[in-house]
């Protein structure tokens, strides 16, 4: 029943998403206005997955929910398979729906608490229209095993099962229409941690089985390394940094990014690290800094810093950096 | 439910935890709900209170428009046990009647000699049971046809309050429920627009405000005054009175369903608006929404009785607890039975239906019930 990923064609050159300049601004009680998300753009190829990673307030999470519309975005496209989601109709919506799935950070409020798991999970098959009778049985069946729980399951109500059994059904639930594109917000922050690998593997195999395209949004940079191909670094609701994971990890250019990865614990209490300070808290979205909205915190900011947005420069193949400085600091 | 707890296909140790471990909703529910002991005794009044106004027919001993010349303002009467200190078992004293010669009023003397033993599932007038069968057996009776057993008394016209307080309370208890009705099918479409769709919070939100200004009966008087007086009409405008309460909560509660993620997976999934609204929202607003179905049944019983009693409520042919105190009233100072009955009926139920919305309301707060 679900399609293994060899079936799909690796046409390398377009993507699957392609997020450009997305903005979302919240008008708040006297007409202040929240940041949230200003000119965010990154492109996620089929069957790969790129991890959205920013501190909590980076607008991460927004950015996820407004490339899915979830949220209306304010201005910019979100392009799926060459449809800008952004430009359709509530009604033409709908139809792309079952291709654009999400799973919640939080596996409590995630699941209707009135619903029984079958119910849960056919609400998702009916989305596609899929038969009634001994054929759904099977189907959520089928689901349930896919993402690790038993059939027998099926008849339970959300509060008889554990975090991490819910972040599974809300998995379950996610995969029953069969989507082409995933936004995983933070599903394992809210686990316990012993809990949290199995679901990163649950999500990694299946992302493989299934051939999934994935946008992994989280706080925690090794998960993210674990996990992703390519990784966007999201700060006050802008894009600082994207690459392949695998560069950005090894060869950090932008200041905001070598300071989360210094700060990243490394289970190894004799590696010396040179901590780069990253002091205060993360600015307010209400007012955000004028030109760079890192330079308040940033160690190497200079006055040039406040005067315009810094460009998204590519250094190297698929890797960009919005720093004005990165040339001398990476000399440096 | 009991399905939920096989599992087949694990272990016997794993088995056994999740036995211990698995009991429904409605059984912690319940197991929560039964300690708060007035509520449960509520609950049990209540559901006697509904079935004896349900068999009406039978549990009462006299049909409530059966008119005894013969036997008015009779008071109520005591059953006994010992006759001349013998035990005879349950039974009441005969009535023997004068007319006092100077006021010319009719008085009531028990007669000692005439016993009346109080027969069980007796035989006397005959009922059609809403139409479903006949029959002439009621839950008790005495065997002289010249006599009668009146626990609660007779009225103006001799007709038995005890029996009449039944049949009332099944109208009272049908009023009460329709306007629940009538009050949720507004409140819960209003409350859900207004908290559900942004735009029409303001809107919806002063219409309820507005409509919460007014005095209760006040609003009802003169929504009867407008409809023309009839028991559909009472129903109708006690609903529209007590529907903005529901509203109110339906959409507080929204409010919060609204922003939860389950509600955003069903958006996700693009279900249609309408089903996620009853679904996902009207599903989980449920508990609070039957509390102040609680308080509502109560708050209508009294408003009927309230119009019935000021004359602009169900006519006064049509047996209620309010027609019947409003008919009482004239006597009040002679035959306080006839009001006093009744009234009681009234302030049990509504102490009744308090009580048990309190429990209710305890049992199901969401910072206990979190999990259900």
């Amino acid at each position: 029943m679900i399609e293994t990923s060899t079936a799909k064609p690796q046409n390398g050159e377009a993507p699957l998403v392609a997020v450009e300049g997305l903005t979302k601004r919240f008008v708040g009680r006297g007409g202040r206005t929240v940041h949230a998300v200003e000119d965010v753009s990154f492109s996620i190829r089929r069957g790969t997955t790129v991890g959205l990673v920013g501190e909590s307030g980076s607008g991460k999470t927004t950015a996820g929910r407004a490339i899915l519309r979830l949220i209306e975005p304010t201005s910019g496209k979100a392009v799926f398979d060459g449809v800008d989601l952004c430009s359709l109709s509530e009604r033409a919506l709908r139809a792309y729906r079952q291709r654009l799935q999400i799973i919640f950070q939080d596996p409590f409020s995630s699941l209707n608490p009135r619903m029984r798991i079958d119910a849960i999970i056919g609400e998702a098959l009916d989305a596609r229209g899929f038969p009634r009778g001994v054929k759904r049985r099977e189907r959520v069946a089928e689901l349930l095993t896919l993402v690790g729980l038993s059939p027998d399951h099926a008849r339970r109500f959300p509060h008889e099962f554990s975090g991490g059994q819910r972040q599974r059904i809300g998995i379950a639930r996610a995969l029953a229409v069969e989507p082409d594109f995933v936004v995983a917000d933070e599903p394992v922050s809210a686990l316990d941690v012993s809990v949290q690998a199995q679901v990163l593997n649950l999500l990694n195999d299946l992302q493989k089985r299934l051939g999934l395209t994935l946008l992994f949004i989280s706080h925690d940079l090794s998960v993210v390394e674990y996990l992703c191909d390519e990784v966007v670094v999201m700060y006050l609701g802008r894009v600082m940094e994207r690459g392949p994971s695998r560069r950005v990890y090894a060869n950090p250019r932008h200041p905001y990014t070598k300071a989360l990865l210094a700060t990243a614990p490394v289970p190894d209490p004799t590696v010396e690290r040179n901590r780069v300070p990253l002091a205060g808290d993360i600015p307010s979205p209400l007012d955000p800094p004028s030109g760079c909205v890192f330079r308040t915190r940033c160690p190497h900011a200079i006055p040039a810093c406040a005067e315009a947005v810094p460009e998204t420069v590519t250094v190297e193949r698929d890797h960009a950096v919005a720093c004005i400085r990165q040339d001398e600091l990476e000399t440096a | 439910m009991t399905d939920q707890t096989i599992n087949t296909t694990a272990a016997p140790a794993k088995d056994r935890k999740e036995d211990l471990y698995t009991a429904t909703p409605a059984q912690l529910i319940w197991r929560r709900f039964t300690k708060h002991i007035l509520a449960v005794v509520s609950l049990w009044f209540l559901v006697i209170l509904a079935l004896c106004a349900l068999f009406a027919d039978m549990v009462a001993p006299y049909a409530p428009f059966e008119v005894q010349r013969l036997r008015t303002l009779a008071p109520p009467t005591g059953i006994h046990l010992f006759h001349e200190g013998r035990f005879v078992g349950p039974f009441v004293y005969g009535l023997s009647r004068e007319r006092d010669a100077e006021t010319a009023r009719v008085l009531y003397e028990t007669d000692p000699e005439a016993v009346l033993p109080i027969r069980l599932f007796h035989q006397g007038d005959d009922y059609d049971f809403f139409g479903l069968f006949q029959s002439n057996i009621h839950l008790f009776g005495v065997d002289d046809r010249r006599q009668q057993i009146n626990l609660l008394g007779t009225d103006d016209l001799g007709r038995d309050i005890f029996s009449r307080v039944l049949y009332s309370g099944r109208t009272s208890l049908t009023v009460g429920f329709l306007v629940v009705g009538v009050a949720s099918l507004i409140g819960i479409f209003l409350g859900l627009i207004a908290g559900f769709f942004r735009r029409a919070d303001g809107p919806v939100s002063r219409l309820i405000d507005a409509m919460m200004a007014f005095p209760d009966i006040l609003l009802a008087i003169a929504l009867v005054a407008a409809l023309g007086p009839s028991a559909a009409n009472v129903v109708l405008a006690l609903g529209i009175v007590y529907a903005p309460r529901l509203a109110r909560v339906v959409r507080a509660s929204t409010l919060v369903i609204r922003e939860l993620p389950y509600v955003e997976a069903a958006r996700a999934l693009a279900v249609p608006t309408p089903v996620i609204l009853v679904r996902h929202v009207l599903r989980n607003v449920t508990s609070p929404l039957l509390v102040q179905a609680t308080f509502i049944f109560a708050q209508a019983i009294l408003a009927e009785a309230g119009l019935s009693f000021l004359g602009v409520g169900i006519s006064p042919d049509i047996p209620t607890w309010g027609t019947m105190i409003s008919i009482g009233r004239q006597f009040m100072s002679t035959a306080e039975w006839i009001m006093l009955f009744p009234g009681l009926a009234i302030v049990i139920t509504v102490l009744a239906l308090q009580l048990l919305g309190d429990g209710l309301r305890d049992l199901l707060d969401p910072r206990l019930a979190k999990d259900i």
